[in-house]
């Protein structure tokens, strides 16, 4: 799912943001700077994604780790 | 949230789109005339600023006006005389409060801040208008 992010603006000028597509605490980050430039934050509602771990770069890892573990272990054969 | 002027280009932008023109150093808007007290006056403000502004706002089939004022902190406060059939003229394409001018001030803003413009996406959804930007 591609990030975005939704504002919508009523006819009383009150402004509502809503983030799409992030997991975890990303998406206050890649959001404040449209708090910055519009002014005071009143009120926030977290949604269940913001407590969503950011799981792609941890499965990486462990990839990672997995190669490196079984080319030790080849080593001795190989050589 | 709640939103903060700041930008005068901006405004200027948003006032376009309601077809009002921003006169720019037009120091007095004009309104009612004098503070009769049947309303308390805006925050921060004494009888003897009523109709004083730094930029004015001109509202299309309104004789009165919009007053911009520029405080200390470089913010821009918008005042307005909502009484009578002129207030009404105002409401009526500014919106109450000035609701419209602030929802267009915070599109042209915006749209104006987005490096990436192919990635801003602008919808009118009923009275609301959806911006959606792509990250």
């Amino acid at each position: 799912m591609s990030k975005k992010i939704v504002i919508e603006i009523d006819e009383n000028g009150e402004i509502t943001l809503e983030t799409l597509g992030f997991k975890g605490k990303s998406c206050l980050a890649e959001s404040q700077w449209i708090k910055d430039l519009l002014g005071k934050e009143l009120s926030r509602e977290l949604t269940s994604c913001y407590y969503m771990k950011e799981t792609d770069k941890e499965v990486k890892k462990k990839y990672l780790n997995l190669c490196g573990m079984w080319l030790l272990f080849l080593l001795p054969f190989l050589s | 949230m709640e939103l903060i002027i700041d930008d005068l280009e901006s405004l200027e932008l948003a006032c376009k789109r309601l077809g009002c023109t921003l006169i720019k150093d037009q120091k007095t808007y004009k309104w009612y005339g004098t503070h009769v007290g049947d309303y308390p006056l805006p925050e921060g403000m004494k009888k003897e600023d009523m109709g004083k502004c730094t930029h004015a706002i001109k509202v299309p089939n309104a004789s009165w006006e919009v007053g911009i004022i520029e405080q200390k902190d470089k913010k821009f406060k918008l005042i307005y005389d909502f009484y009578g059939e002129e207030g009404r003229k105002i409401h009526n394409v500014c919106g109450k409060e000035l609701g419209k001018l602030k929802q267009a001030y915070t599109v042209e803003h915006l749209k104006k801040k987005i490096k990436d413009k192919k990635k801003a996406k602008e919808e009118i959804i009923g009275k609301k208008i959806r911006l959606t930007i792509e990250v």
